[in-house]
């Protein structure tokens, strides 16, 4: 992407006030352009053909002719990055999971009570640039039914001893999909699993939920002082940075408020850094993909303090951003495709 | 804003009566595909954003209650409204093809107006 360029971005929201004051917020930025806003999917189809925009927000709950439809048909005649706008309801959350499994590559959640318009086009701005960075692959043809493809070309690893490691996982734009990559082919025995995926709140519990029906091991959003156990994944609640800590024997985890750090919150740096000082040697850190660097310096410093490590590879990466980062600073060991993060994080945890 | 339409029916004729109602309908209409048969129209499915299928039923190769069976377990082309326009009387086969979800039914012949208020039916602005 050239520094010149701006990003085309079409707006498509049923409210007359949201597009008024995003595409205004928006316009703000001197890398993105809004080339056009549409009321509702029909208009949003005939303005993609004219404009052919980089990136799309689309409101995921819309009249007539819903977000999710649009979206699959979009995916499938005119693939191209996009970001969900979605409320912070369940019904929400679900939808937006469904959406991400749909190819979209980003949510942001529209502003409510204790979420500011500020606070909104702070994320969608960046989330916009991370999906600019994206590589939309036309999606497969919607007659094969999609829950087989997840697992398809992974199988389910095994585990022969069990161990009292933890694997600390951190990812951001993409992380979803390759999460449903990676944690399903985990063992029922595998080592606790902290993650951080950058998310906003309440889509994590979404997330979670939709994780734990298709893994073998469960998987649930952190509350906390949840204990890190084999068997078990615990997701960093979007909005609260999560910490790993020691309780006699035990790990746990402790969730809670505090200033972003790598401008995020959840931070990837923030769960790392406690991993590297409570669990020590006894960890494996895995970076994923995403844009940015969180993460980046906290997997150095796992590395530093005996931990093993591993970065995603670029070629896999929807965004290759933070595992660059991360493998820049020396903190990754090993360099691995999706399709292996799972067998090298375990064959790691076991030595 | 205008429907991409999808037209299908194994007779030139009919398609072209029925292109011309569409204009004549003042349907707000974006681009227009025509297939002869179900096989052609999902063909046609398969390269085009399509807003809104209005097909014959007794067609050559494949019929367009195929074709309403293959549509209505496709991700993609499911949510695609469907009306058909067709001789066909038997209001068993007719209510079978409402259950399976075909939105909309005018039986031959038709006038505009039916055409019209049916696609406006069925779209729902």
């Amino acid at each position: 992407m050239s520094e010149q360029k701006k990003i085309r971005v079409l707006i498509v929201d049923d409210s007359a006030v949201v597009r008024q004051i995003l595409g205004r917020e928006l316009a703000k930025d001197s890398m993105i352009e809004v080339v056009a806003t549409a009321p509702d999917p029909y208009v949003a189809r005939d303005l993609v053909v004219q404009y052919k925009p980089d990136v799309l927000t689309l409101d995921i709950e819309m009249p007539r002719m819903d977000g999710l439809t649009f979206l699959r048909r979009l995916m499938h005649y005119f693939p191209l990055p996009v970001v969900i706008v979605s409320s912070l309801t369940q019904r929400g959350g679900s939808l937006a999971m469904e959406a991400l499994s749909a190819g979209a590559v980003e949510v942001v959640c529209k502003p409510g009570s204790s979420y500011t318009v500020g606070d909104m086009v702070i994320e969608i701005t960046e989330k916009i640039k991370a999906a600019a960075c994206v590589r939309v692959a036309k999606k497969d043809d919607g007659a094969v039914s999609k829950e087989t493809k997840h697992t398809e070309g992974f199988k389910r690893l095994s585990l022969s001893k069990t161990t009292n490691k933890v694997l600390a996982i951190g990812t951001s734009t993409g992380g979803t999909e390759a999460l449903r990559k990676v944690l399903p082919t985990m063992p029922g025995n595998a080592p606790g699993i902290v993650i951080v995926q950058h998310m906003p709140e309440h889509f994590t519990k979404s997330f979670a939920q939709h994780l734990n029906e298709e893994c073998e091991i469960d998987v649930k959003e952190a509350e906390d002082g949840d204990t890190v156990v084999p068997g078990r994944a615990l997701i960093a609640p979007g909005n609260y940075h999560m910490l790993l800590q020691r309780s006699g024997a035990v790990y746990c985890v402790q969730v809670k408020q505090g200033p972003l750090v790598s401008r995020h919150r959840p931070s990837v740096d923030v769960l790392f850094k406690s991993v590297a000082r409570y669990a020590g040697s006894n960890a494996v850190g895995v970076i994923m993909t995403g844009m940015g660097s969180d993460g980046a310096s906290g997997l150095k410093e796992m590395r530093d303090a005996g931990a093993r490590t591993v970065a995603q590879d670029e070629n896999s990466c929807v965004v290759f951003g933070m595992p660059k980062e991360a493998i820049a600073l020396g903190g990754a060991e090993f360099v691995v495709p999706l399709m292996g993060i799972a067998a090298k994080a375990l064959e790691l945890a076991q030595s | 804003m205008a429907y991409n339409v999808l037209l299908v029916d194994d007779s030139v004729t009919v398609r072209a009566v029925m292109t011309k109602t569409l204009k004549i309908a003042q349907i707000p209409l974006g681009e227009l595909f025509t297939a002869g048969n179900g096989k052609e129209a999902l063909d046609v499915l398969k390269e085009k954003w399509v807003d809104l299928v209005i097909t014959d039923l007794n067609m050559p190769e494949m019929t367009g209650f195929e074709l309403v069976d293959a549509m209505f377990v496709h991700e993609q082309y499911k949510a695609i409204p469907v009306i058909v326009v067709t001789t066909e009387g038997s209001t068993t086969r007719i209510d079978d093809l409402k259950k399976k979800g075909v939105r909309g039914y005018v039986r031959k012949p038709f006038t505009p107006e039916q055409i019209g208020e049916m696609i406006t039916q069925v779209m729902g602005a």
